[in-house]
């Protein structure tokens, strides 16, 4: 389906629409009637468009007046909205009573929310704020059910703004906001020692008011836990979250419990010290919340915090470097293990969460560095005890490797032979770090931790190791494959990766630019040739994750030339070939992506070809190539793939051609069954043997004919020339099919129709030469099929109809022989099917027999199913009742045998 | 919402990574029957809650399809296109049936969207505004595509732009525009008589 295709006319309607309502109200009937010139009705349309957006709004009905304003609820009288979400609405009231007067909010249930269960869960905040008395927690001060039935709350009005804005504009210094953030955990502290979860924490919810007190609100998903449950704050709950705040449990589905509520904290707790999330949703899907909360680790708060430069350095709610150090360490222990992806990995309370935060605040020890150690060991020790202690090791001497060679350098020019020794053996480190530990660590579960640190660490050196090495070729190339390789680690979706594409890009682009300028000083050097084409590939595979086609192809396209030139430079090497074509594999994939362009998948079989024939020259040279003869299974399983996809794609559109046509749709059938005809079309051309493609192309050329064959009652000569034209082509290849196999009641009964449409369209052009032509022709092959002892209903039916047109010159006819198969096609069916009623109706008028027409198509009608009005007319009930007007006009005067129409 | 089998599905799809035809066309009734589930969800789902939505849940499905790394990351257009059709198509038979059967069934809240917060609860409703996206279709491809997703799979904006390869104005323009022409076809034209 062509997604861009609006009829003009509707395109029409809607430019004038936007433009109606981009001019002033009171223009707008002068110009309307200026833009549609006389054409009243056009105006009409616009104008009625227009008066729907007055009335229906630009996102739904006008806002009724709300009708809680100026309500008295118990005490209080209601004065306007402060919010509304998920279960209700907030509205600020005042106590008018006496000379008492207190502002309070109150929190109804909107009636387009009123379920039962919302209602359930209305009520139990209301019995859950009743049992709650903190000063951090807003009051429950009321509540009760209006005479219509409608609950509500009256609650302590906090006037203030929600707790990150108040942090963004006050700038509290990290202690104070650290106290701050403990009043929360009190009072969060305080629910669950009530046995109650608030499941729901997050900035929005808690208010600070005038004196810089938060106070926590909406307790409208929390959970009370009955007694039965008192031992462990454990419920399985009713699953509404907001995403931002929301632990994995809750997303993924889980027992919630008081690490529930630690959790959020702690995403709370990261936003207020960072200034940013721990997660950045791009897309608020679910997809994404799972992926994310499952498997992607949020850089320690420390490492979150970017240095600001230019004008924006001020607006920094803290100076970053300052914030950065504070930060490192503890305070970072202290958050990633409220945010633990596991429960069991967070501190179990509040409280216990509240009291690293004050042992910190207070330059204790905090509880958050040990277990997490301890835990991450354990992890680690699981499976692979010695390369995690190979790991940790190298980790350790490579810090140290790096500094003192750092240092070495620097010093003086008489060092220089030992620097340079060193500067060596820091490489060796490098590559076995880059290349094998990672490799190593990467098996293991659980470890991104650990990756991600062993990356970072590593770039950092690596930059170093740049700026210190000038113009050093054998250098250069090292560095290059370096970033190439972190770069993929980072966010290459082909390989395992840290999910992180735009550092991936970053890190990606800097192998890319060292590699162009190591090719420039090397211009003939297919060593560079192959860096930049890894890198290129890199950062098209990085684009294609990302969902940038033009740009993956764009730089695929590039890693492509460059790796095929850099692959057949001598000498020839089998490794370098299978690089080549795998590039050639993902540049397929990014073509056979996009659907319904024929063009693109024409592409993505050239590439996947080439990659193949790339493969197999790897193997010749090396038939142990392991990565070749891998390729080669793959292209062919992509092969295939595409093929099938693009086969199903193509059958459904051909079905929809099929079909559109009996509801009116002649142009979007056309439309579908040129689409699957170019399918088709380049399928067969690739596969010119296979009998199943002729027969698809053959179908989808007849109902393209079909299509405009229908259509051309209302349209022209042209259609009927094209309708006539499409045919032709589908009786070609029933032809061809008939040539290989001869007889073939499909493939005859398929011609004997075609040939048939086609005397039709030639009679109704003018053309009785090549109508008679084709009508012998159609007549020969319907006897043939038809007169078989098997014979089927559809070349009974067909055969019926041929020798019984109206369409065609009444000599033509042979009505006795027509008879003879529609009267076998009712024994067939017992008389039960209105199709073939309706054809032997059809056949008895045309031989006047008037009063049997009639019995038939009366009993034909009978038969059809209901018809419900504003449906569209099916089509043999179009038919049936056309027959059976003609009847009634032929009642009184039986028509003679042989009458033209 | 019963969790299909997802060791049935792998396997499928193991076997048609192996180059198995017949696994790929068991696979589409699988998709079919999770998006019924998905469905049946969104029969119960309570109008504004803020659930994990059956967005949420399709994508969900689309994800692991895609971690499986047996559907490549650009289908995702093709494949929810794909299923906004279909959960169009299971819902207005859910509603044909309790309309011809004047019971049974759990009552529908479609559209998801609140865009239509002025169409109503009934099946005939339903009904009404699906032969009028059947009309829309025939006009404008493009737009029924887009109604589809928001209103029978609760896309975002930004989700509909991304699916559709469109901009996110073009998005909201478009949907200004046939929010009002639905209203116009389902309510008859403000001020004036019926047509």
């Amino acid at each position: 389906m062509d997604p861009g295709s609006a009829s003009e006319p509707f395109r029409l309607v809607e430019t004038l629409f936007h433009r109606a309502l981009a001019v002033p109200d009171e223009e707008r009937e002068s110009r309307l009637a200026e833009w549609c010139g006389g054409d009243a009705e056009l105006l009409r349309e616009v104008r009625s468009l227009v008066g729907a957006f007055t009335e229906a709004g630009a996102s739904g009905p006008p806002p009724a007046p709300d009708p809680w304003i100026g309500r008295q609820l118990g005490h209080y009288c209601v004065e306007r909205l402060l919010g509304s979400g998920g279960s209700g609405a907030v509205y600020l009231a005042s106590r008018t009573d006496g000379e008492f007067h207190m502002k309070v909010a109150v929190k109804v249930l909107a009636s387009r929310f009123t379920t039962e269960l919302l209602q359930e869960r209305f009520i139990a905040e209301r019995g859950i704020l009743a049992s709650l008395a903190h000063t951090n927690i807003a009051r429950l001060i009321d509540g009760g059910i209006t005479s219509a039935g409608e609950v509500y709350v009256v609650m302590e009005y906090v006037d203030g703004p929600p707790l990150d804005c108040w942090v963004d504009q006050h700038r509290p210094p990290l202690d104070a906001l650290l106290r701050m953030f403990l009043a929360v955990c009190d009072a969060v502290e305080y629910a669950h020692r009530n046995l109650v979860l608030h499941r729901d924490l997050k900035p929005a919810n808690i208010l600070v008011d005038g004196e810089g007190h938060p106070k926590l609100l909406d307790f409208g998903n929390a959970k009370l836990l009955g007694p039965e449950s008192s031992g462990r704050l454990t419920q399985l709950g009713f699953r509404a979250f907001t995403p931002d705040f929301a632990s994995p449990e809750q997303v993924l589905g889980g027992p919630l419990t008081a690490a529930t509520d630690v959790y959020s904290l702690g995403v709370i707790l990261y936003r207020l010290v960072t200034g940013k999330p721990p997660y950045a949703f791009k897309t608020y899907s679910g997809g994404e919340y799972i992926h994310v909360l499952r498997d992607y680790d949020p850089p320690a708060p420390s490492a979150a915090i970017t240095r600001v430069v230019g004008p924006a350095a001020h607006d920094a709610p803290f100076p970053p470097a300052q914030r950065r150090r504070q930060l490192r360490g503890d305070l970072d222990a202290i958050v990633m293990k409220a945010l633990g992806k596991e429960a069991d990995r967070r501190y179990a309370t509040v409280a216990a969460f509240a009291a690293d935060l004050r042992c910190f605040l207070e330059a204790r020890p905090v509880t958050a560095r040990v277990p997490t150690l301890r835990y991450r060991a354990r992890k680690f020790l699981w499976r692979r005890r010695r390369t995690v202690v190979a790991a940790l090791i190298v980790a350790g001497l490579f810090g140290a490797g790096v500094a003192s060679t750092l240092r070495a350098a620097r010093t003086a020019r008489a060092e220089e032979q030992r620097a340079n020794r060193q500067f060596r053996d820091v490489r060796d480190l490098n590559r076995a770090l880059v290349f094998e530990i990672y490799d190593a660590v990467q098996a293991l579960p659980g470890s991104t931790e650990v990756q991600r640190s062993l990356v970072t660490e590593s770039i950092d050196y690596i930059d170093r190791l740049h700026r210190e090495s000038p113009g050093d070729a054998d250098v250069g190339i090292d560095v290059v494959e370096a970033y190439t390789r972190l770069g993929n680690l980072q966010g290459n979706p082909y390989s395992d990766n840290l999910s992180d594409p735009d550092r991936a890009l970053e890190t990606l682009r800097k192998a890319l630019d060292l590699a162009r300028s190591l090719a420039r000083n090397n211009p003939n050097d297919r060593r560079m040739q192959r860096l930049m084409g890894l890198a290129e590939q890199g950062l098209g595979e990085v684009y294609f994750g990302k969902r940038d086609v033009a740009s993956a192809r764009a730089h695929l396209e590039e890693a492509a030339r460059l790796l095929d030139a850099a692959a057949h430079r001598p000498p020839l090497s089998a490794p370098a070939l299978a690089e080549a074509a795998s590039v050639q594999g993902v540049l397929g994939d990014t073509y056979s992506s996009s659907l319904g362009r024929v063009e693109d998948r024409a592409k993505a079989d050239a590439s996947f070809a080439r990659s193949e024939a790339l493969d197999r020259e790897a193997l010749e040279l090396d038939p142990a190539q392991e990565r070749a003869r891998r390729g080669i299974a793959m292209m062919k399983m992509q092969a295939r793939r595409s093929m099938a996809n693009l086969r199903l794609e193509a059958m459904m559109r051909t079905k929809l051609a099929a079909i559109l046509p009996s509801i009116g749709a002649f142009d979007e059938g056309t439309a579908q069954a040129r689409a699957a005809l170019r399918v088709y079309e380049s399928v067969a051309s690739l596969d010119p043997e296979n009998q199943r493609s002729q027969v698809d192309l053959a179908n989808a050329w007849y109902y393209y004919a079909e299509s405009l064959d229908y259509k051309s009652e209302k349209g022209g000569k042209r259609d009927l020339e094209d309708a006539r034209r499409g045919y032709g082509k589908a009786l070609a290849v029933c032809q061809t099919l008939l040539r290989a196999s001869p007889g073939h009641s499909l493939w005859s009964s398929m011609a004997a129709e075609t040939e048939f449409r086609i005397s039709n369209l030639s009679e109704k052009l003018g053309d009785r030469p090549a109508a008679e032509a084709a009508f012998q022709r159609a007549r020969a092959l319907a006897i043939q099929i038809a007169d078989r002892e098997d014979a089927g209903q559809a070349e009974l039916a067909r055969a019926a109809v041929i020798f019984s047109s109206e369409d065609l010159p009444a000599a033509w006819r042979d009505l006795p022989r027509a008879r003879r198969y529609a009267a076998r096609l009712n024994d067939l069916t017992g008389g039960t099917s209105p199709h073939y009623l309706y054809t032997l109706a059809h056949i008895c008028r045309l031989e006047g027999k008037i009063a049997e027409a009639r019995e038939l198509i009366g009993k034909a009608e009978g038969l059809l199913p209901a018809h419900a009005p504003p449906d569209p007319k099916p089509y043999l009930r179009r038919q049936i009742e056309d027959e059976a007007r003609a009847i009634s006009a032929a009642g009184g005067s039986p028509a003679r045998p042989g009458k033209s129409r | 919402m019963s969790e299909p089998n997802p060791g049935e599905i792998t396997q499928l799809l193991h076997q048609w990574k192996d180059g198995n035809r017949d696994a790929f066309d068991q696979l589409m009734p699988l998709v079919y029957s999770e998006l019924r589930n998905i469905a049946t969800g969104l029969m119960r789902r309570e109008r504004g809650g803020h659930t994990l939505q059956p967005t949420a849940l399709l994508h969900e499905l689309y994800f692991r399809l895609v971690q499986q790394r047996r559907v490549g990351i650009g289908d995702h257009s093709h494949f929810f296109a794909f299923a906004a059709k279909l959960m169009r198509m299971i819902l207005i038979d859910h509603a044909r049936a309790r309309s011809a059967q004047r019971r049974g069934g759990p009552n529908i809240r479609v559209p998801l969207s609140d865009e239509l917060s002025w169409l109503g609860d009934d099946e005939s409703d339903l009904l009404d505004l699906n032969r009028a996206l059947d009309r829309l279709e025939l006009m404008d491809a493009r737009k029924a595509r887009m109604i589809e997703l928001r209103f029978f799979l609760a896309f975002t904006v930004v989700e509909i732009a991304e699916t559709l390869e469109i901009s996110k104005a073009t998005v909201d323009r478009d949907l200004k525009f046939v929010r009002c022409w639905l209203y116009r076809e389902l309510k008859g034209a403000p001020g004036l008589p019926p047509a």
